[in-house]
């Protein structure tokens, strides 16, 4: 059962934008965690109603979390009368959007329920509930979940030479799945001799890389250029990544969500240039 | 044998290039991809290739039910998360599984009709291109749906699951059917149970209502919250107020 703000249950629950109840709150926070072999995932609940609370503490309702995958028709349920839960999955399991769905749900029947926070337009009760029942509803969270979501956002970046092109220049390219960093072949050989040395790449990722980032972020914060792009791997990456990191693409700028997806590499150049440490 | 996976770059290559081999896909074959090791490389996972070449076909028998059982049981150690992976399924539709690709999907005649069936079943395009539509990968996910069904044999969920395309949607593009593994389980049952009867349920008449009463019911009581036994109830419920109708 997705969340949805619109929708009316002919009984009360408390959740958001609804106003079943009054003044009392349910809220979940979903935490992954992704191993070599391992999907872990944390899942925090509170809920400020003293009845709901109860009901949970007598055993008639437990916190329940529904983590679906679309793409690998997986769903597990998490129930405990304990605010925290946690469970592992194998990586194999999720990939693409997950989606993770907070409640309270009834699992022996209630008969005479009542709260002063519930709206007075159900009436006065007391209410009944029967199993399965939702007693509060969190809003859905979405997560995305891919190998590829968890490397380095510049594997989606590819160093290209470029015959003809200008010494001391040069281009990007978004076309392709990967982005193209067009180089001239004598800059292409300096670059690839620089990677061996560990203060010279972190030069690079911070001038030509970070540089590239930055643009392949401006592209999709534009909504012209979005559309053109988004189908391409580099893009669902950069898109998939903002998201799990809370970036908002089209509210927060580029260089700040290049710094977030690139996990400041700045901290890099001081460490490894500035200050000359290993 | 190992499996190989084709290379990302000679999977756009391939589906840039469908016109030009038209022929190829027609009445020939694309051994230079078996040939150049630069279109694919090896991968741990081991693919039973005994079980691979028994997935055949023919114009009067589709053998839909067997040739899933083969795929799933050629590559059980597939996760899913590999199971969406494009490259493995392609790779495969242009080799071990060419002549079987052809024959289930038979190739119009047209030139550009053609390209566009090519594009659907030698390849996974779109959203539910991997599932539904290619014609290896949708033998492995139909079988791993059924696979994971309870207290109904692996061969008789999925003889129901394939009897009628339009009910298999029906199931498959709703969440709350496919993913929970109870509810999934008790629709099969219920499906079987015609299917060994007068197979009513599977008229669209009968299902879509049906279905339309179970979105009702989930609706407003968490399904993924519920015992079997209780879906099953719910589900009873669900059918006689649809088959009244």
């Amino acid at each position: 059962m997705r969340f949805d703000r619109n929708k009316a249950f002919p009984y009360p629950v408390l959740r958001p934008y609804s106003d079943d109840y009054k003044e009392v709150e349910f809220q979940a926070t979903v935490e992954f965690e992704v191993g070599k072999e391992k999907i872990g995932v944390k899942v925090g609940f509170a809920v400020s109603s003293d009845e709901i609370a109860e009901e949970i503490k007598k055993g008639n309702a437990e916190y329940m979390a529904a983590i679906s995958c679309r793409d690998t028709y997986f769903q597990f349920v998490l129930a405990s009368d304990s605010r925290k839960m946690e469970a592992e999955f194998d990586v194999g399991e999720l990939r693409g959007e997950v989606r993770v769905n907070p409640y309270v749900v009834v699992k022996k029947d209630i008969s005479k329920f009542a709260s002063s926070d519930i709206n007075s337009e159900f009436g006065a009760g007391p209410f009944s509930f029967v199993v399965g029942d939702i007693l509060a509803q969190d809003e859905t969270q979405v997560f995305y979940i891919d190998r590829d979501l968890f490397r380095p956002v510049t594997s989606v970046f590819e160093l290209v030479k470029k015959e003809g092109q200008t010494e001391g220049f040069w281009s990007v390219s978004f076309e392709e799945d990967h982005v193209q960093i067009e180089v001239s072949p004598k800059l292409k050989e300096s670059i690839d001799n620089a990677r061996n040395d560990k203060s010279k790449r972190v030069v690079l990722v911070n001038s030509i890389y970070f540089a590239a980032v930055m643009q392949a972020i401006q592209k999709l914060k534009d909504e012209e250029s979005r559309g053109t792009y988004e189908e391409k791997k580099w893009a669902q990456i950069i898109i998939a990544q903002a998201h799990n990191k809370g970036c908002d693409l089209n509210a927060h700028d580029a260089y700040l969500i290049a710094e977030r997806l690139m996990q400041q590499p700045i901290k890099l150049l001081e460490t490894y240039v500035l200050k000359g440490g290993e | 044998m190992k499996a190989n996976f084709m290379k990302t770059g000679k999977v756009q290559e391939l589906l840039t290039n469908i016109a030009a081999n038209l022929d190829s896909y027609r009445n020939s074959n694309f051994d230079f991809i078996v040939a150049d090791p630069s279109y694919f490389f090896e991968t741990n996972l081991e693919i039973d290739e005994n079980l691979l070449s028994k997935i055949e076909c023919d114009k009067n028998n589709l053998n839909e039910v067997q040739n899933c059982i083969n795929m799933y049981g050629a590559i059980n150690g597939l996760s899913h998360y590999l199971a969406r992976d494009q490259r493995l399924w392609v790779y495969l539709t242009h080799t071990v599984l060419l002549k079987y690709t052809r024959e289930r999907w038979s190739i119009p005649q047209d030139n550009e009709k053609a390209i566009k069936h090519i594009k659907t079943h030698f390849f996974c395009v779109g959203a539910r291109g991997i599932e539904r539509d290619n014609a290896a990968s949708r033998l492995w996910w139909l079988a791993s749906l059924c696979s994971r069904t309870k207290g109904i044999d692996f061969s008789e969920a999925l003889t129901c699951f394939l009897y009628q395309s339009d009910v298999r949607a029906n199931i498959v593009e709703r969440p709350t059917t496919s993913q929970n593994i109870h509810v999934f389980s008790a629709i099969l049952k219920k499906l079987n149970d015609s299917y060994k009867s007068n197979k009513e349920l599977f008229e669209r008449e009968k299902f879509r209502p049906f279905m339309k009463e179970l979105n009702l019911a989930g609706g407003i009581k968490l399904l993924a919250a519920l015992p079997e036994s209780s879906i099953t109830l719910i589900l009873d419920q669900c059918i006689a107020k649809a088959l009244q109708k």
